[in-house]
């Protein structure tokens, strides 16, 4: 009863006027970035980052939270009707989703599309609102042992389940946990790979790393294509028609079941939108009722990816308000607006802020049921911006990324780092090393870096005690298993014999 | 030793030399020693003494073996509907680049509301889009419109520039 009150206060929050005018721009805007083949879900979440500098905190987290959702629904508008995929979690649309439009049904398939976000998305919000305080309390608990085990785990998460190989995942969450030490440390006052530059000194804010690496890095690496994704014509003729009652019966097992999929995948650090779109679809085809016609354009293939994408961004939101661990570059950004208004989420957030928390609850209810409104009668005019060629697009995404760093400390400095990590970035996708487990070893590393040393200073230095706690034992298994596992799979791929015979 | 290997192999061994000096560099971070206390040294060195021992293995893997085949599923996955991509060029990633560092040095200079105009009246003709009157057009209306938005609206601080771009700005500045 509480929770409902609490959850009452929220809704009340969320409809003050400039909450709202955020949460209605924060769901155009992610729906736009969403559409925009060229501008990751990601990048579009950092570039509006500036944007929330100087508000208080509650519309700025509900700005980019909509965003986040939308986003995981705008990619598939391109996805269905154009075979090209907004976001890499819509790529399973192309599949079923686009099938059933060339079969001549693009407004039924843009429907089925509807459907999934704004259903799995609702259903997952109830999740997290029922689970979101029970993990903060358990998380109370935690002492410096555990609270390094949670984020040891987290970071095993992104290195195991990122793009590339294991060892380059690994390569640069090293990278990425030295980044994060430059600067002044916490414990001694020691400057660290400062270089006597006092920008340096001040250390290295992530929100530059991330600017950097997502947003120059993926523009540079698209303008050495020349831009070459093709004009998209043909949209003025969208519109989207929702599946009857009896229709959405029979599809009620895949919906449950899907959602709950992209909930559960959502907590996991490292797991994201993706994953979630892609397990969805493959659970389909083992468990749907119609498995074996997975593939030819059926409701099932597009409900099940897309309720998984969307529920997963509130089970990304678990972890990030009960214990302060981002599920994903999105929530770091988010994590980063929280930082930038002096509010390091946690337990002690949920449980001394709760009107805040409630009142991001409430903002994700009432996203996802602007997110389906909009979605439905303003599809055509949300294409158009397809219109838009992508050399002119990527130039304004350059202006925000180097807003974004000048804005970070006013200091030029900042937008220097950017530029070079913009490099790095490029340089990393070329040579295949994943981004995202540097980007959270930056964020992460220095509160690793602080939870072990306080854990060692505790414990005089007995470094056995991460291992014998029962929690923190726990969670340090899961992750050395989880990285065995993946090293086991790695080598047993191992080289490829067609390769070594041609001497590569 | 084949050319190509060593080729996939080089990557790592700059890591790895990178790793070794900034390894060597903490060592030497000054701080008040606390009895028996791990120093500031420690967390660095420990995340660059996995980064050498990774990339040393991998780059002795791949000169052994040559190409190996360990892409995460995540990446096969991704890849299960691969975009038919342009031929990369790298006269237009110098482009971009130049300009990119260009546009920091020179926005002292020339401050925000002009670099940023010239940069994306450059930008736009370096990623090959060639409609003139869209380029200046939508630069100029882009180069006004942040300037506004983030100096007078979002309260963001941007170099105003030296004279006399400083004065461009402060006449758009006081217009508003």
């Amino acid at each position: 009863m509480d929770t409902l009150v609490q959850l009452g206060h929220g809704f009340l929050a969320c409809l003050q006027p400039f909450n709202l005018i955020m949460l209605v721009g924060g769901i155009i805007v992610g729906l736009l970035v969403g559409v925009l083949p060229g501008l990751t879900l990601v990048m579009g979440v950092i570039i509006f980052l500036p944007f929330t500098y100087h508000m208080s905190v509650m519309p700025a987290i509900i700005l980019l939270t909509a965003m986040y959702l939308a986003g995981t629904y705008g990619g598939a508008f391109t996805a269905i009707l154009f075979r090209v995929p907004g976001e890499p979690i819509d790529v399973p649309m192309l599949w079923d989703g686009y099938t059933m439009a060339r079969n001549g049904e693009p407004s039924k398939a843009l429907g089925w599309t509807l459907l999934g976000a704004v259903a799995g998305g609702l259903l997952s919000a109830v999740v997290m609102v029922i689970m979101t305080e029970p993990l903060a309390r358990f998380a109370l608990r935690f002492s410096s042992p555990e609270t390094f085990a949670v984020i040891v785990f987290g970071l095993t998460s992104v290195v195991t389940l990122a793009k590339g190989s294991l060892p380059n995942a690994l390569i640069s969450l090293c990278l990425g946990l030295t980044i994060g030490t430059v600067g002044v440390d916490a414990v001694y006052g020691a400057e660290r790979f400062s270089f006597g530059l006092p920008i340096l000194a001040d250390g290295i804010d992530f929100l530059v790393v991330m600017v950097g690496a997502y947003g120059v890095g993926e523009v540079l690496g698209r303008l050495e294509r020349g831009f070459s994704t093709a004009p998209i014509t043909g949209a003025g003729t969208t519109k989207t028609k929702l599946p009857s009652l009896r229709e959405i019966s029979g599809i009620r097992n895949t919906l449950a079941r899907s959602t709950v999929l992209g909930t559960l995948i959502g907590i996991v650090p490292g797991a994201g939108a993706t994953i979630a779109s892609f397990v969805a679809y493959g659970i389909e085809g083992q468990l749907g009722k119609r498995k074996e016609m997975l593939g030819t354009g059926i409701p099932e293939g597009i409900v099940a990816p897309q309720a998984a994408a969307t529920g997963s961004v509130c089970g990304h939101m678990m972890p990030l308000l009960a214990i302060g661990i981002p599920g994903s570059g999105a929530t770091a950004v988010i994590l980063g607006a929280f930082m930038l208004h002096g509010i390091q989420p946690g337990p002690q957030v949920m449980l001394t802020s709760a009107p805040l928390i409630y009142a991001i609850f409430a903002s994700v209810f009432l996203g996802i049921v602007v997110m389906g409104l909009i979605g439905y009668f303003w599809i055509r005019a949300l294409v158009r911006i397809l219109d838009f060629p992508e050399a002119v697009v990527s130039a304004f995404v350059m202006m925000f990324c180097f807003i974004g760093a000048l804005s970070i400390r006013g200091n030029i400095a900042d937008l220097w780092l950017m530029i070079a990590f913009g490099v790095i970035g490029y340089t990393f996708e070329r040579l295949r090393f994943p981004i995202a487990p540097m980007v959270l070893g930056v964020i992460l590393g220095p509160n690793a870096e602080e939870a072990f040393m306080n854990a060692m200073i505790s414990y005089s230095n007995d470094w056995t005690v991460f291992f014998t706690r029962p929690i923190s034992g726990s969670l340090m298994l899961v992750a050395g298993l989880a990285i065995l596992a993946s090293v086991v799979s790695s080598l047993r791929v191992g080289t490829s014999p067609a390769a070594a015979k041609s001497g590569a | 030793m084949h050319l190509h290997r060593v080729r996939m192999a080089l990557p790592y061994a700059v890591l790895l030399a990178l790793a070794a000096w900034f390894y060597r560099l903490a060592g030497e971070i000054q701080y008040a020693h606390q009895g028996s206390n791990l120093g500031p040294d420690f967390w660095p060195r420990m995340a660059l003494a996995a980064m050498m021992i990774i990339c040393a293995l991998q780059g002795v893997r791949l000169l052994i073996f040559g190409q190996v085949n360990d892409e995460s599923i995540i990446a096969k996955l991704e890849e299960a509907e691969p975009e038919e991509e342009a031929p990369r060029s790298r006269l237009l990633l110098a482009a971009g680049t130049l300009l990119t560092i260009g546009y920091g040095l020179s926005l002292t200079t020339l401050g925000f509301l002009t670099a940023s105009f010239l940069f994306m009246v450059l930008f736009m003709y370096a990623g090959r889009y060639r409609a003139h009157l869209t380029i200046w057009l939508s630069s100029l209306v882009g180069a006004v419109l942040l300037t506004l938005l983030f100096q007078k609206v979002v309260y963001v601080s941007l170099p105003r520039g030296t004279a006399p771009f400083d004065q461009i700005t402060d006449f758009l500045l006081g217009l508003f």
